[in-house]
């Protein structure tokens, strides 16, 4: 969810169709957060998972980033134009 | 310059930076490595412009002293003396070194409760990163619940971004005694602390002692928290449940060293009952049981921030007198000076540690639904059935149910799973020696770049 005193945009992700605007430092994990997407991908038994540890050891916010799987939202930038898919079991 | 003593350091936190400074000084030729983005590891990445012990600032290192390989992973150790690294431009790399420098951190120690694979829930380091780094949050009600002053900071992080905060420590007031006393004789922690319960009492958010969250509630997201009384053992309370409207939770009982890459290149990690958890040993000058690795920081047991600088720049000065940069006397004379430093702020550290020290009912919040380990998606339930065919230790049942063979190769299931079975089964930890194999990839790699790097270990 967007707080206050957020640095200006630089650019756009995308995720089923829709534009999230990127700001200076974000993470494709802290952009979508911003927009309040929690959800990032489905567990092996269908569960719904997002970000835990936030920190690059867990593993749990694994997404699709223009077409290449098992990426970590929380350890990599978002920059502008790449496309987001949010992986199903 | 070919010949001079090359030193890598993994891990470019305050531990890793200082130890890293420190051997850059004498004149040894350093390389240090981080998957951050920028440098000075969680405690520093969103306090870039910090001048404070241990920051990139204050240590201005910089090209000329260092080799810096941001945004990569230190993925395999294949032979003595090498490294290989992976990150997305350069793929893998391999870095040769004659000495190194493990400063490789700790992560929140994990703890499984119903509900807390939510999209919703994170460890208060992850929250805590988020809010400062990026400025964003979860959600706008938050529930910070754990033990130990972290919480503290993570709510005043919080709070700062117009959040609504509920915060739980769920170590009685009066158990924290000894912390007390550490605080009271520490200028610096004293003012930290200050500030921290001031803010906090101004947006009502001061915390709630002898209480802990105890269910996690949501479809899609955390919608609702239930928060119970606890007692001196953390053992909830029947009959105090209270429910709470919540947009997410921060989970913060404490830090776990990151072992991984110690444990790859084989230095002994003794486990430390009361804390229920492992670290790496070191010796005085900061070297662990293998020759020519030096380690710093809280994977050599967490002690924050001040520990950590201390212990990098006495790594770093073992290093260098090992390389013959620096004289006897000298070393002699340094080594002293930076040991009594250590010693007072270990002390302090100790108290804290003691106080908000896990206790044992934390490992029965999980009930037989909850997921355990959130990569394979065992729950504890089938972990309790593969007790009945197998041994009561933590290799039988990863074996039996595949607890921590998914991606995060146990870093999250591990410890609760080490301290539910000592807790519950009678499971008794070796003082040396961490039931836990370590296998390269000790992070994930793309199979391609993997395959590059299976044909060189040949």
């Amino acid at each position: 969810m967007q707080v206050k005193s957020d640095p200006p945009a630089v650019g756009e992700i995308l995720l089923d169709g829709r534009r999230y605007p990127i700001h200076e430092g974000d993470t494709i994990g802290s952009c979508l957060m911003r927009a309040g997407i929690l959800r990032l991908r489905h567990s092996m038994t269908g569960e719904v998972r997002g970000i835990f540890c936030g920190i690059g050891i867990c593993n749990d916010c694994l997404i699709v980033v223009d077409g290449q799987p098992n990426i970590r939202a929380c350890q990599v930038e978002a920059s502008p134009g790449v496309r987001i898919e949010i992986a199903v079991s | 310059m070919a010949g001079r003593a090359r030193l890598v350091v993994v891990g470019a936190g305050p531990a890793g930076l200082t130890s890293a400074a420190e051997a850059s000084a004498r004149g040894m030729q350093v390389t240090v490595v981080d998957e951050g983005a920028v440098l000075g590891g969680q405690f520093f990445r969103a306090r870039q412009d910090s001048w404070a012990e241990g920051s990139p600032r204050r240590l201005g290192l910089g090209d000329a002293d260092a080799q810096i390989l941001l945004r990569t992973t230190v993925v395999d150790a294949p032979t003595d003396g090498v490294l290989a690294t992976w990150s997305a431009n350069r793929r893998i790399e391999y870095i040769e070194y004659d000495w190194l420098v493990l400063a490789t951190g700790a992560y929140d120690r994990p703890v499984p409760i119903p509900g807390w694979t939510l999209p919703g829930v994170l460890t208060a380091g992850g929250a805590h990163a988020l809010a400062k780094t990026n400025g964003v949050v979860p959600g706008k009600r938050m529930l910070v619940a754990g033990s130990g002053p972290f919480i503290l900071a993570v709510a005043d992080v919080l709070v700062a971004r117009g959040c609504s905060v509920t915060t739980l420590e769920a170590t009685p007031f009066t158990m924290q005694i000894a912390g007390l006393k550490a605080v009271v004789r520490d200028p610096e922690l004293l003012r930290q602390a200050a500030g921290y319960m001031g803010r906090l009492a101004v947006r009502r958010a001061t915390p709630r002692y002898g209480w802990t969250v105890t269910r996690i509630i949501g479809n899609e997201r955390v919608e609702s928290a239930i928060v119970q009384r606890v007692d001196i053992e953390w053992r909830p309370v029947p009959g105090s449940e209270k429910a709470l409207q919540v947009d997410g939770v921060c989970l913060g009982f404490g830090f776990v060293p990151r072992l991984d890459l110690a444990q790859l290149l084989g230095c002994s990690v003794a486990y430390q009952a009361d804390s229920s958890d492992y670290r790496l040993q070191t010796n005085a000058h900061m070297r662990t049981t293998r020759e020519r690795i030096f380690a710093a920081g809280e994977v050599t047991g967490v002690a924050g921030v001040r520990v950590a600088h201390v212990e990098g720049r006495l790594a770093g000065l073992s290093v260098a007198r090992e390389a013959g940069l620096v004289t006897a006397a000298e070393f002699e004379l340094r080594q002293r000076d930076l040991s009594a430093r250590l010693g007072k702020l270990r002390r302090a550290a100790e108290w804290i540690r003691v106080a908000f020290r896990p206790r044992p009912a934390l490992w029965s919040l999980a009930q037989p639904p909850t997921v355990v380990c959130r990569c394979e998606d065992v729950t504890l339930e089938a972990a309790e059935r593969a007790l009945c065919a197998n041994s009561a230790d933590p290799l039988s049942v990863k074996v039996a149910t595949r607890i921590g063979m998914g991606l995060c190769q146990g870093r999250i299931c591990s410890p609760y799973l080490i301290e539910w079975l000592r807790a519950k089964h009678g499971y008794r930890p070796a003082a040396a020696g961490r039931p836990w194999s370590v296998r390269p990839p000790i992070s994930p790699v793309p199979i391609g770049d993997l395959a590059s790097h299976t044909d060189r270990r040949r």
